[in-house]
């Protein structure tokens, strides 16, 4: 019998949610994060070339996912058997586009 | 006293001080990479950080209005929620806050174009958190140094 990785994700998420993660398995989610965001922020220029107008997923100071919309991007993460929220997920804004919070 | 980094980090216009952090809910536990924004007074989660939380996003289509880099979102308020933040010395900082909002935009059905910018807004930290703790923000945007420091 074949399973879906995504119901696989939520069985998972099922039994977390009575069992929150340790401190020290979440000091460690937050280092990798931290990671990975200043990863981001030093290579900018040359992902913003290659990944123009897209939501990106990162782990471990690499790419693993991208796609047009979040939307797109957890489906695609999802059918992985990824965990997007224990990802870090960032966008390349389309170029001539400036956020103003 | 502790002090929590941020990294200012660069985007296309220029760079933005940000923190990360984790979300400990009953429902949901997640890592966010959000922007430290001192002109916002509330935290809120971004549209694409509230997905990944799987929480039930089409029946959460009430709360307050907020406009935000040119489109509209109901602001709704997922009450008190637990903060974890790494410090500089490697220790887990455990903080609450009395209550968290989820951008959830007002539009029903986007274009894929509207959907892309929504893509884009961050998560932001607002002065919220900074009140409730009595945090201290620090930012040199001149030399790309910024941190958050407890009492």
């Amino acid at each position: 019998m074949a399973i879906c990785p995504v119901s696989i994700i939520y069985l998972l998420h099922f039994f977390a949610l009575g069992m929150q993660p340790s401190d020290s398995e979440i000091l460690k989610d937050l280092e990798r994060a931290q990671k990975d965001t200043q990863w981001f922020s030093d290579h900018y220029e040359e992902l913003e070339k290659k990944y123009d107008s897209k939501i990106l997923a990162l782990r471990d100071q690499a790419i693993i996912e991208e796609a047009d919309s979040a939307e797109e991007l957890v489906s695609k993460l999802e059918a992985k058997g990824e965990d997007p929220a224990l990802l870090l997920i960032e966008a390349i804004p389309p170029k001539g586009v400036t956020l103003i919070l | 006293m502790a002090r929590i980094p941020c990294v200012v980090k660069k985007d296309r216009d220029g760079y933005r001080p940000y923190v990360t952090f984790s979300i400990l809910q009953p429902k949901f536990y997640i890592t966010v990479d959000a922007c430290v924004d001192t002109g916002s007074p509330v935290t809120v989660l971004s549209p694409r950080d509230a997905l990944t939380t799987r929480l039930p996003l089409s029946a959460m289509r009430s709360g307050p209005t907020s406009s935000l880099a040119g489109f509209t979102f109901f602001r709704h308020d997922i009450g008190p929620v637990g903060l974890r933040f790494r410090t500089e010395d490697d220790k887990l900082l455990s903080v609450g806050l009395s209550s968290l909002s989820v951008l959830v935009p007002t539009k029903t059905h986007m274009d894929k174009e509207t959907q892309k910018m929504i893509g884009i807004i961050p998560s932001l930290v607002g002065t919220d958190l900074l009140r409730e703790q009595r945090w201290k923000f620090h930012y040199d945007p001149a030399g790309n140094e910024s941190h958050l420091e407890t009492p």
